[in-house]
């Protein structure tokens, strides 16, 4: 297993602390970056290394050595005394800059996207849902369907604290029936919600059919309505643009997108693009997503807009042998990042070619890339010229230089995924161990063994460590530092037992807001550090 | 951006590796809503993708949510009527009444349920709150001092028995055998044995041996008796109580789990051991690590197939994936398989020549028996729940799939929708899947493996749970204080 150098990179070491590295019979590897990193002091579980020693292991006193002379003896005293007055001057520097370090780090951490509060210490429950009817988010919130007397409502729930913010009737009324995501109405957070009945006539019939939904926007706060926009037609999926609402509808062989002012209800802009190819049988189809703040109207007719609605490309549903592949409608695959996004024509639904075409913001080639899209959920933006891919036809983690176009490196990575990109490093788990490799060079940094990691169920992260599911004889939460340390593991809280199987793929843990949250799917629970049982689960507000 | 972990790879992937682990074999997936595991990027979460279908818009009243699921109904419909339009002509009575064979084949077999072909209706309903158990075709529950054998089929009440220091909580195991004279015996806290025939439930009258009985199991006709002191395993026959082989344990394996597969009595637990079931012949004992692991899990996990068994000894720490020994039904050593054994419940086992393992990321793998990798594919695709016809199905969170066992090649892929769980139950010809909508509520459905698409859909109340108890004639549920059965 390689560890990382002592003081090396991470931003957590100190000069001083490098230096005694170079002693000869300094304590192990382990050790020192354990005494340079901000895990330091942290109660952790150590796996052993063999050859390994601890510091309070050190070799013993060479037996028969002579007695020393009370004169040696004294400037030896005086000689301890010494050094221990020099490492606690050190010390305290260490300390004081240590600190003010991590008050930089956390206030920058701080801005960072689905970074959560710091769990440096083992986490606890502290507030327990139902989410067995459905549940759906909006920044910080967590919507979540209940059954009361009077029928199904929508209760909001405050990540941090589980408590019930408000609640909404479902619709018709003034009720809603579907709520997901967040936008801003002048300034107001707001929960982008619809309202999408009732409707008139049958297509059995022939009768012209009626659509009376309306966007709702409820305040993210006390869940009054801000504003509600009528709608003639239903929106075809739906985006969220710097707190604009993006619909999407369908009008023959076209699709009109339009970017909606929350508050106003008033078009910001409006595109209308023709859809070239149709499904297998014979129709068209679209529906919108958002994505890195791209538009995608997907379909047999793909197509990406900016967040201004400008053009960047179109792609038509390439003719392949789909038969059997429920989204081969899809006509190619887009995922985009802050730097740009791909596109991948045979992807048919990630099962079938990996080769694709990297693009800048603006829509121009910049590389061609083997395998589908390996970023991660959580980036500092570190060395953001690297792609990170992994290809269809091995088990690797590849890097492609977006300057230059040409593949930097390769490391194995089996069924593994990408965690976090922080300090220039990607931070990845393969099911057997969480490690970092250096985004420039592809060489790994550190790597910690983590038996039975499975990445596919979600991690999160607080900036300085990752936390991540494993089965290894039962459920276990673990935290590893991201400078290489393992730091914490305990078993997964009863309240959300995970059965054995675990079916790839099934979100178990993510960030809500800044919040760290599991679930079984039965039941959602939010984590903070040092937490105890929940006292009354979903209390309201008095 | 897209984020998911497994999002990466392709469908097969060849490795040129080989090595495998204990069973984590899929038993009842749990219904796990899909939630968003990307965190909110850019500008805006990413948000739940409708669409519009063909030449009108969506009836009004559906949300985007409902328009996905319609999408998907839709492209379901379309290919219903499709291979209606191909086959529909050509299939002829032969045909169907060849398949039908073949379904009750298949629903015969150990680890697959009556033909699922018809939506499920209940057919009997039974008050039993506390645990029951199947022993052959008697559901057994205890009601106050008796022991109550309600029939699989009919649901009628067999029998009770007040079996004198055996109903209730005295009871530690009871199973059912099979064969022309079957019989129910349960074992004591105190390792008597009672045995009663299964059709009246009156006591069987077995010469008493004075063998402190710790685990009963059933194998065929007989029982397969284990005892602690002397540790010993014998199989009697079950009226009789003559012995038909008997066999010294090794120290430690019979503080092991036993369990019959396949004809051979396996142990799993701090020392792993195999018997073969026909004549008492001990194949092999494997001790568990040194030091007992820290968490309590089994030391030695030993899995058997009907064409051989595996072995997977745990270790206090490890660094990579379990590693298993795989024998023939002889003992002998075939090879090591990387990664737990991943063979599902409800198996025909075709295509022997290939074994599916799981390592921990967790990839399915399709080796051979020597542990030769033949194919790989991403944790994305999904874990097998059930095998049948050289194929098998995959189930991940989104999409269940099905494969060729020889390549790894996808047949046929269909979405799953939030609050979808796919079960282990199957009649090999359809797999059932628990559904939950704010929509629709509850609902089962039966996807038919031959294309993926729903046979039929019923709803079904919140409180249905799934019963795991391993009945080939009956779906069992569980419904608050109730077991009902479904056929």
């Amino acid at each position: 297993m390689r560890r990382p150098r002592p003081g090396r990179a991470t931003g957590h070491a100190m000069v001083d602390v490098e230096l005694e590295v170079e002693v000869d019979d300094a304590p192990s590897a382990l050790a020192l970056v354990a005494a340079g990193s901000p895990h330091h002091g942290v109660v952790h579980e150590v796996p052993a290394v063999p050859g390994a020693t601890s510091a309070g292991d050190g070799p013993p006193a060479a037996a028969g050595s002579a007695p020393s002379s009370p004169r040696r003896r004294l400037r030896r005293r005086a000689a301890v005394v010494a050094t221990l007055a020099v490492v606690a001057t050190a010390a305290g520097v260490a300390t004081v800059v240590e600190e003010r370090r991590e008050r930089e780090r956390a206030a920058e951490l701080a801005g960072l996207e689905g970074v959560v509060e710091p769990f440096a210490e083992p986490v606890g429950v502290t507030w327990r849902a139902s989410t067995a009817l459905g549940s759906t988010t909006a920044d910080d919130l967590v919507l979540r369907w209940q059954e009361t007397p009077s029928g199904l409502e929508l209760q909001a729930v405050d990540s941090a604290t589980g408590v019930a913010r408000w609640s909404a009737p479902r619709g018709p009324g003034d009720g809603v029936d579907w709520c997901d995501g967040a936008a801003e109405a002048d300034g107001t957070p707001v929960v982008v919600c619809w309202r999408v009945s009732p409707a008139e006539g049958t297509e059995q019939d022939g009768e012209a059919e009626t659509f009376e939904g309306a966007l709702v926007l409820l305040d993210a706060q006390d869940g009054g309505v801000v504003a509600e926009h009528p709608m003639a037609l239903p929106s075809s999926g739906y985006g969220v643009l710097d707190g604009d609402v993006v619909l999407g509808y369908r009008d023959g062989g076209a699709a009109r997108v339009v970017r909606l002012d929350a508050a106003a209800g008033t078009a910001v802009w409006e595109r209308e693009v023709p859809l070239t190819a149709r499904q297998v049988d014979g129709s068209y189809s679209a529906w919108l997503t958002v994505d890195a703040g791209l538009v995608l109207v997907q379909g047999a007719t793909t197509v990406v807009l900016t967040a201004e609605g400008d053009l960047l490309g179109t792609w038509d549903a390439v003719d392949t042998d789909a038969a059997g592949f429920s989204e081969a409608q899809q006509g190619v695959q887009v995922d985009a990042t802050a730097e740009g996004f791909g596109v991948w024509p045979q992807s048919l639904d990630r099962t079938g070619a990996s080769d694709g075409t990297w693009y800048d913001r603006d829509g121009v080639v910049v590389a061609q890339v083997e395998g589908f899209l390996a970023e991660p959920p959580v980036s500092d933006g570190s060395a953001p010229h690297v792609l990170l891919t992994a290809p269809g036809t091995r088990f690797d983690l590849d890097a492609t230089d977006l300057r230059t176009g040409e593949r930097l490196w390769s490391v194995p990575l089996e069924g593994g995924a990408v965690l976090v990109r922080r300090d220039g490093a990607a931070v990845a788990a393969d099911g057997r161990r969480v490690f970092a490799v250096d985004l420039v060079t592809g060489e790994e940094r550190w790597s910690v063994p983590v038996p039975g990691v499975r990445p596919d169920l979600g991690s999160v992260t607080d900036g300085e460590r990752v936390l991540v599911l494993a089965q290894d004889g039962g459920w276990t939460l673990q935290a590893v530092g991201l400078d290489g340390l393992p730091l914490w593991r305990m078993p997964l809280p009863a309240s959300v037992a995970m059965p054995d199987v675990m079916p790839p793929g099934t979100p178990a843990l993510w960030a809500i807001g800044t919040r760290a949250v599991t679930t079984n799917g039965q039941v959602l629970v939010g984590l903070a550090p040092g937490a105890g049982l929940p006292a009354d689960p979903l209390r309201s507000e008095p | 951006m897209a984020a998911r972990p497994g999002d990466a790879m392709v469908d097969v992937v060849l490795l040129d590796d080989d090595e495998p682990d204990a069973p984590v074999l899929p038993t009842a997936l749990p219904r796990v809503p899909r939630q968003r595991t990307r965190l909110a990027s850019g500008n805006g979460p990413a948000l739940r993708t409708a669409d519009v279908g063909a030449d009108s818009p969506p009836p009004a009243e559906r949300t985007p949510g409902e328009l996905a699921r319609l999408r998907r109904v839709r492209r379901r419909a379309l290919a219903v009527v499709g291979v209606v339009a191909v086959v529909g002509g050509a299939l002829g009575a032969t045909d169907a009444a060849r398949d039908a064979a073949e379904s009750r084949r298949l629903s015969a077999l150990p680890g697959f349920v009556a033909p699922l072909g018809d939506p499920l209706a209940e057919a009997w309903r039974l008050e039993a709150p506390g645990e029951v158990r199947v022993a052959g075709a008697l559901l057994l529950a205890a009601d106050g001092d008796e022991l109550v054998a309600t029939d699989l089929v009919t649901g009628a009440r067999a029998w009770s028995a007040p079996v004198d220091g055996l109903a209730g909580t005295g009871v530690t195991g009871c199973v059912g055998t099979a064969g022309a004279s079957p019989v129910v015996a349960c074992v004591a806290e105190d390792g008597r044995v009672a045995v009663l025939d299964a059709a009246g439930g009156t006591e069987v009258p077995v010469p008493a041996d004075g063998a402190r009985v710790v685990r009963l199991l059933a194998l065929d006709g007989d029982l397969v008796r284990l005892t602690g002191e002397p540790a010993s395993l014998d199989r009697v026959d079950a009226r009789t109580g003559e012995a038909r082989w008997s066999v010294a344990l090794p120290p430690g394996v019979a503080g092991s789990e036993p369990a019959v597969e396949h004809g051979l009595v396996t142990f799993t637990g701090e020392t792993g051991a195999v018997v073969d079931g026909a004549d008492g012949t001990l194949l092999g004992t494997f001790p568990g690590s040194e030091v007992r692991r820290p968490d309590g899990a089994a030391a030695a996990v030993v899995r058997a197939t009907p064409d051989g068994y595996g072995v997977w000894v745990a270790e206090r720490r490890r660094f990579g994936d379990m590693t298993g020994r795989w024998f023939s039904r002889d003992g002998d050593e075939l090879g090591a398989l990387r990664g737990w054994l991943a063979e599902p419940r409800a198996s025909d086992h075709t295509e022997p020549s290939v074994l599916l393992t799981v390592t921990d990321s967790p990839v399915l793998r399709a080796v051979g028996p020597d542990g030769a990798l033949r194919w790989a594919a991403r944790p994305e695709l999904g874990l097998p729940v059930v095998r049948v016809d050289g194929t098998a199905v995959l189930a991940s969170a989104d999409v269940l799939r099905r494969v060729d066992l020889v390549d790894g090649r996808t047949l046929w892929s269909a979405p799953l929708a939030e609050g979808d769980a796919v079960t282990t139950v199957s009649d090999g010809r359809h797999l059932l899947v628990l559904s939950a909508s704010v929509e629709d509520g509850r609902s089962l459905a039966a996807v038919a493996l031959e294309d993926g698409r729903t046979a039929w859909r019923e709803s079904v109340p919140a409180s249905w749970e799934l019963l795991d108890a391993g009945t080939s004639d009956v779906v069992l549920v569980r419904d608050g204080p109730d077991v009902l059965a479904l056929r």
